[in-house]
């Protein structure tokens, strides 16, 4: 087995190093546009780990693929070459490229794994697991606070200006960057941050996984605030390893005539939780476990259970919210 | 009069006014929830 890990930067490291883990790989290459951090991160995989040029980037069983910018030239490349492909981009404009390559892949019987990081991806996990609990799913939404690290921080940004997409009764809706603020409940230690609308990939993601659902929407923290204070000179460096984040995950449906809802959350490092998403998606699709061939999201993917507890085992826990007040009661209320 | 506007503003861009949920709580998931 071969695995090609193409950007090594917080993300990418990570699941390079986590998928040493999850089972024997014969060679492990690491592809870095910055060759010194390549040098130093194969070095501190060691064996099997090697640096490799560009040319062979696309020359795996499976390649990862973690670096800024759009990921369909080199994943369109890689799934010539016959590989799975794993991406952790969180770009609207990506995602839904690498979407577009669904025919594509299924022809030849390969996956392309869109948006397997924290989120999209853990978010995704998420959404699949509390649907469970559904025959019908009428609503998902997620929201997110934290950055995996400088370029992350930085895409968070740049889609914080940009109008989000959500799904609304059949249909989508454009929603303006920066608007729409809402408060939202996170685990300890975040607890409640406002978050607004963006050009979030959840919803283009998770259609494909709940398609009867009448609402799909993503909400981020930062809005213009972020945006202006981002213009502002730093006091301070950004954190390459990113900051501390969370999701909060909230599906709505009905179990024979009862409605109800399911929160669910994670609380963790982005890079550290994007980093072992993205070497179990790897893994899954190396091992054949992954639900069908094709160009999905992780919702469709995976059984959420086992790959959650996958997770769990290499330190990435989920919680649920009990009690309080959301879901019914907050939409009556006229939250979302 | 600046000073109290001042203080409002900055207040209301924190999102100072943050009540927590009543008689709700996160748990961690584990075992057979997971499975």
């Amino acid at each position: 087995m071969r695995a090609v890990f193409v950007g090594v930067g917080a993300v990418g490291a990570r699941a390079a190093r986590q998928s040493q883990f999850l089972g024997s790989l014969d060679d492990l290459i690491v592809v870095d546009a910055d060759p010194a951090r390549a040098a130093a991160v194969a070095e501190s995989l060691g064996e099997p780990a090697r640096v490799a040029t560009a040319d062979e980037a696309e020359d795996g069983d499976v390649v990862i693929l973690a670096y800024p910018g759009s990921h369909a030239e080199a994943a369109s490349a890689a799934l010539a070459n016959g590989a799975h492909v794993v991406s952790v981009s969180d770009d609207l404009g990506c995602v839904q490229e690498l979407l577009a390559m669904d025919a594509a892949a299924q022809e030849r019987g390969r996956n392309v794994v869109v948006g397997a990081g924290f989120s999209p991806g853990l978010s995704c996990v998420l959404a699949a697991l509390a649907a469970r609990s559904f025959e019908r799913v009428e609503e998902v939404h997620v929201a997110k606070v934290g950055a995996a690290g400088p370029a992350c921080e930085q895409q968070q940004l740049e889609a914080a200006g940009k109008d989000g997409l959500d799904w609304r009764d059949g249909a989508w809706e454009s929603r303006r960057g920066g608007t729409g603020r809402e408060l939202v409940w996170f685990p300890d230690p975040l607890r409640g941050v406002d978050c607004y609308c963006a050009a979030l990939a959840e919803p283009a993601l998770l259609l494909g996984a709940f398609p009867d659902a009448s609402r799909i929407t993503a909400r981020a923290a930062g809005g213009r605030k972020a945006m202006v204070l981002a213009r502002l000179p730093r006091l301070r460096r950004e954190n390459p390893e990113g900051t501390l984040g969370a999701l909060r995950v909230e599906v709505r449906g009905s179990q024979g005539t009862a409605l109800d809802d399911r929160v669910l959350g994670a609380v963790d490092r982005p890079a550290v939780a994007a980093g072992a998403v993205a070497a179990m998606a790897a893994r899954w699709a190396l091992d054949g476990r992954l639900a069908r061939p094709g160009a999905s999201g992780l919702a469709s993917l995976v059984e959420p259970g086992p790959f959650l507890a996958s997770l769990a085992a290499r330190g990435v826990k989920v919680a649920v919210f009990e009690g309080g007040q959301h879901g019914a009661e907050a939409a009556a209320a006229g939250r979302h | 009069m600046g000073i109290a506007t001042l203080v409002a503003g900055v207040l209301r861009l924190r999102g100072a006014t943050v009540e927590e949920p009543k008689g709700g709580g996160w748990r961690e998931l584990t075992g057979p929830e997971l499975r």
